[in-house]
């Protein structure tokens, strides 16, 4: 019987060896920078599930997970290693567009290597206080000695609240430590520290938070915190220069979980994903998708992108060092 | 109750037990986690409704803790890292030809404990909130100190060599871009290493390696003449005998599991130092104590339902996989929190239900499997050793799934086999990497937010006296049993000059980095160097008093297990040629149906072995999780040919 069961395993595993080239030109490997679970693997696998419909001959998608460095691992292979014939595509931090302009650490990254298909969100991102702290208004944020969280050095909650401090003058002192977005909050609960920024505003919205903490204000803006009058960092700051400085920062945030192919990629396939792209965040299902999923679609077209990250370039270089100041 | 009638529905039923399945795959293979698991099935469970995803998601993740023991009883690698504890006396029975015994005895009491963690978060929820609430930063700090203490005194016989692997391990969490400065910690240049060593491949090298190098030099994975089979069903009612230990490792672990940042690793743990209080009718422990797998395993499954407490009760994840559980209950519109109980108490039941239905599907099935299981002990080691070998290979590259990770694998596969010959303690090494990091982190944030009034919680002083009890106690046992036992052999020199060597490297690369980058991995060094020189005045000692100087009581080195050894470390660069140049699949079949035919298996049987061996990584590699596999020579050629 042993012997039976071993033949057919056989059978059925050279059936399977034989029909499965996993390097099919019909399936599409689309790589995400971050481990799973996270808001770009939740973005990502849903562009998955619709942008083959776009694309001739409806390749489906395969969705992996390559973490490292804040995805800068994933945008060195796309500039380097991945190839260009569109049957890869990223998902990578926006805020790699201007590294090199900001982070000295980052000049091995090429500016022009960038073959952005688009960007699906552009939300309003928030500094917030429990309702605990005591710190309800911008002014209470500015004088008071508290205590804000964060996580690593390169993350955003620590950039985002050390260029809020910096431009307010603010007294707070940054925690830096804290494993992530849930241990932070998990402290604000417990009393232990104040608040946090790099807080999306809809995701506080939709869990239904709004009522239990204080926004103080937000560093990027939407309809959402214009209605609510959210004061906005960029009418609090003090120069036109830092004004600048914040936007050439704050402005990748506009095309968040973005795509992009491999800097091999031609203008054509380039072109293709972007037409494709334009196509999906039009589609009412794709939209309908991502609202039961809670992910605001706000999308920015791949052309739009490079417009952007082009004027960031163009920059003097007195905003890119004021820039590089804000987040010391 | 409404919400229990929902679950009895068959679908829901239907989905609970795909999930369970699903999670019994991810737990049995070692390298994939639970929270692969979860990130797989969160998408699919969009499209159900609310209680049918809570049936699929907790289906999963509860049973995870429940399969990990088949590689931990059987090839001693722990399937997660629940299982650590585990893997001391599980596979010594095994080695016994006492593996049903085992996996008999840890399916009941996974079971038991899986129950009794569900009737603890019941029982608990509304009381909880406050006290949870209480703990601060400190309190954390203080509790991973304690469990670090905790398993450099544990396990093996010489607490020095304990210490001194704790600390290596402590050292090694260290590596990588430190998040307080930013600063590179021992990266090397290499992007790979920013977020340090990756704990699968770790893990895997430390612990597997070593085992299947032992098993080539082995018949099978049972030892020669180890005695009559002993059943499933005795193991079960070992499991029934030893019902106080079981009750008491759910409470620890249930109660613990509640704690955020303690985590399965030192819960598994902290249970395996209570079941060793009381020997009970069996070996020592180490040598195959049921009650050494009876301990860990109950206190590991209640830790699912303890981790859902702060989930549930303040929305506030307990851990990484309950944070993904959180994401996929928002989007079904579900907001876990303080508003939890009152407006959603049917989702409450619902979970609570799962819970407790998935554990006694999911132990079911393992029990079912157990007999067919065991007799695996039995097969020949040439057979199980390269499958057992492609997995692990498989397993650690899903760490970061790069060739580096194989690498990793490897060294520490060295280092762990070294360790293995010289009885050194690798859970010692293993847990404090686990909780170095940890700790550190902990006493960064507690310094910032509470400076020196960190140290005067009475947290603090709780651990101080558990910790000097524990010292006081074990000092004076030795001094019972000394004329009893043998007291730990006084090692030799060498120990401590390797101490050395490691303190002193680790002291002077450290000057290099800013004062808070330096600050532990440093103290931890000033740690090993006292250490280091506590083990040389030993040896001294004892050379003087026994006269034979460096007399490290190694054991004469078996040419059988040499070459065993040598030839599984071999095996790993030759598969990762195979990987580059011909993809896994063929891979990981050729170098089954090898090994195979080397070992005396016909031809047929071995190539079928070998076909059967890839359609299974295919299966579970490239459909269930998709892995990014390096570019191969073969497929190159392919696609430039077609």
């Amino acid at each position: 019987m042993l012997g039976g069961v071993f033949r057919f395993l056989a059978a059925a595993g050279l059936a399977a060896l034989l029909s499965v080239p996993s390097w099919a030109a019909e399936t599409i490997t689309l790589k995400i920078g971050y481990p799973a679970g996270g808001g770009f693997d939740l973005s990502g696998r849903l562009v998955a599930r619709h942008l083959g419909k776009y694309l001739e001959g409806n390749p489906s998608f395969v969705v992996q997970n390559v973490p490292g460095g804040g995805s800068l691992k994933l945008t060195e292979m796309l500039q380097e290693s991945e190839p260009g014939d569109g049957s890869v595509i990223g998902m990578v931090s926006p805020t790699m567009a201007t590294a090199p302009l900001l982070d000295p650490a980052m000049q091995h990254l090429r500016p022009s290597g960038f073959r952005w298909i688009g960007g699906l969100r552009n939300e309003a991102s928030v500094c917030f206080t429990g309702r605990k702290s005591g710190v309800a208004t911008v002014d209470d944020f500015r004088n008071g000695e508290i205590l804000i969280g964060a996580s690593g050095k390169a993350s955003t909650t620590y950039l985002h609240a050390a260029m809020v401090k910096a431009i307010l003058g603010a007294r707070f002192t940054i925690v830096t430590g804290f494993q992530g977005i849930n241990d932070i909050d998990a402290a604000i609960e417990r009393g232990e520290i104040a608040g946090r920024c790099s807080a999306t505003y809809s995701s506080l919205r939709s869990m239904g938070l709004l009522d239990s903490v204080n926004v103080i204000l937000t560093v990027v803006a939407d309809a959402a915190t214009d209605t609510a009058k959210v004061p906005l960092i960029s009418d609090l700051a003090a120069s036109q220069r830092d004004r600048d400085a914040i936007e050439l920062i704050m402005g990748t945030l506009t095309f968040h979980h973005p795509l992009l192919l491999p800097s091999a990629a031609s203008p054509e396939i380039v072109e293709t994903y972007r037409a494709a792209f334009d196509e999906m965040v039009r589609d009412p299902a794709f939209l309908a998708e991502a609202e039961a999923l809670k992910v605001e679609i706000s999308a920015t077209g791949g052309a739009r992108i490079d417009e952007l990250v082009g004027t960031y370039y163009a920059s003097p270089p007195e905003t890119v060092a004021r820039a590089r100041e804000l987040i010391q | 109750m409404a919400a229990l009638a929902e679950m009895l529905e068959p679908l829901r039923l239907a989905m609970l037990v795909v999930g369970v399945c699903a999670g019994l795959v991810i737990g049995v293979i070692p390298g994939i986690g639970g929270l692969f698991g979860m990130a797989l099935l969160i998408p699919l469970s969009f499209g159900l409704d609310p209680y049918s995803a809570i049936a699929l998601l907790l289906g999963m993740s509860s049973v995870t803790t429940t399969s990990d023991t088949i590689p931990a009883v059987l090839i001693g690698v722990p399937g997660t890292v629940g299982a650590m504890a585990t893997v001391v006396d599980g596979h010594a029975l095994a080695r016994r030809n006492q593996a049903g015994r085992a996996l008999g005895a840890a399916y009941s009491a996974s079971l038991l404990g899986g129950l009794f963690g569900a009737f603890i978060l019941a029982v608990s929820l509304p009381f909880l909130k406050p006290l949870v609430l209480m703990l601060r930063t400190p309190d954390f700090l203080a509790i991973t100190l304690l469990g670090l203490s905790l398993v450099a005194l544990l396990v093996g016989r010489d607490p020095l060599k304990g210490f001194a692997a704790a600390g290596a391990g402590v050292i090694l969490s260290f590596v990588g871009v430190d998040d307080q400065t930013a600063a590179h910690r021992w990266t090397f240049g290499q992007v790979y290493l920013w977020e340090g060593l990756p704990l699968g491949a770790l893990f895997l090298g430390l612990f597997g390696i070593p085992e299947i190098a032992s098993m080539m030099s082995r018949k099978a994975i049972a030892e020669p003449g180890s005695g009559v089979t002993t059943g499933v069903r005795e193991g079960i009612g070992d499991t029934l005998r030893e019902w106080r230990l079981v009750l008491q490792c759910s409470g620890i672990g249930a109660l613990l599991g509640a704690l955020p940042g303690v985590g399965l690793s030192v819960v598994s743990w902290i249970a395996y130092g209570f079941a060793r209080r009381r020997r009970g009718d069996g070996p020592p422990f180490g040598e195959g104590n049921i009650r050494g797998v009876i301990g860990p395993e109950s206190a590991n499954n209640a830790t699912d339902g303890g981790s859902l407490i702060p989930t549930i009760a303040l929305g506030i994840p307990g851990g990484a996989g309950t944070a993904l559980l959180l994401g996929a209950l928002i989007v079904h519109g579900i907001v876990p929190g303080p508003h939890m109980l009152e407006a959603n108490a049917s989702v409450t039941v619902a979970m609570i239900f799962s819970l407790a239905m998935a554990n006694v599907i999911g132990a079911g099935l393992c029990l079912a499997f157990s007999g067919a299981l065991s007799r695996v002990a039995s097969v020949g080691s040439h057979i199980i050793a390269p499958i057992a070998l492609v997995f692990v290979i498989l397993g650690a590259f899903q760490s970061s799934a790069s060739i580096h990770d194989v690498v990793v694998l490897l060294c520490f596969g060295v280092v762990g086999m070294l360790m293995k010959a010289r009885e050194w303690p690798r859970p010692a090494l293993a847990l404090g990497f686990v909780l170095g990091e940890l700790v550190e982190r902990n006493f960064f944030l507690s310094w910032q937010i509470f400076g020196w009034s960190t140290f005067l919680r009475p947290s603090f002083l709780l651990v101080a006296l558990l910790l000097a009890g524990q010292i006081l106690w074990h000092l004076s046992g030795r001094g019972r049993r000394g004329g009893a036992l043998p007291s730990s052999p006084p090692g030799s020199a060498w120990n401590a000059v390797v101490v050395f060597t490691i303190a002193g490297f680790v002291l002077v690369t450290a000057r290099d980095l800013p004062a808070g980058a330096a600050l532990f991995p440093s103290a931890t060094a000033f740690f090993l160097l006292v250490v280091a020189a506590a083990m040389l005045s030993r040896a001294l000692l004892a050379a003087r008093r026994g006269g034979v100087a460096g007399a490290g009581a190694t054991a004469a080195a078996d040419p059988a297990s040499g070459r065993g050894a040598a030839a599984v470390v071999l095996g790993i660069p030759v598969f990762l040629a195979g990987l580059l140049i011909v993809g896994p699949l063929p891979s990981s079949g050729l170098l089954v149906a090898a090994t195979m035919w080397w070992g005396g298996e016909g031809r047929t049987r071995s190539l079928v072995t070998g076909a059967a061996v890839a359609l299974v990584v295919h299966l579970v590699f490239d459909r269930l999780i998709s892995t990014p596999w390096p570019r191969s020579l073969l497929e190159t050629v392919w696609s430039v040919l077609f």
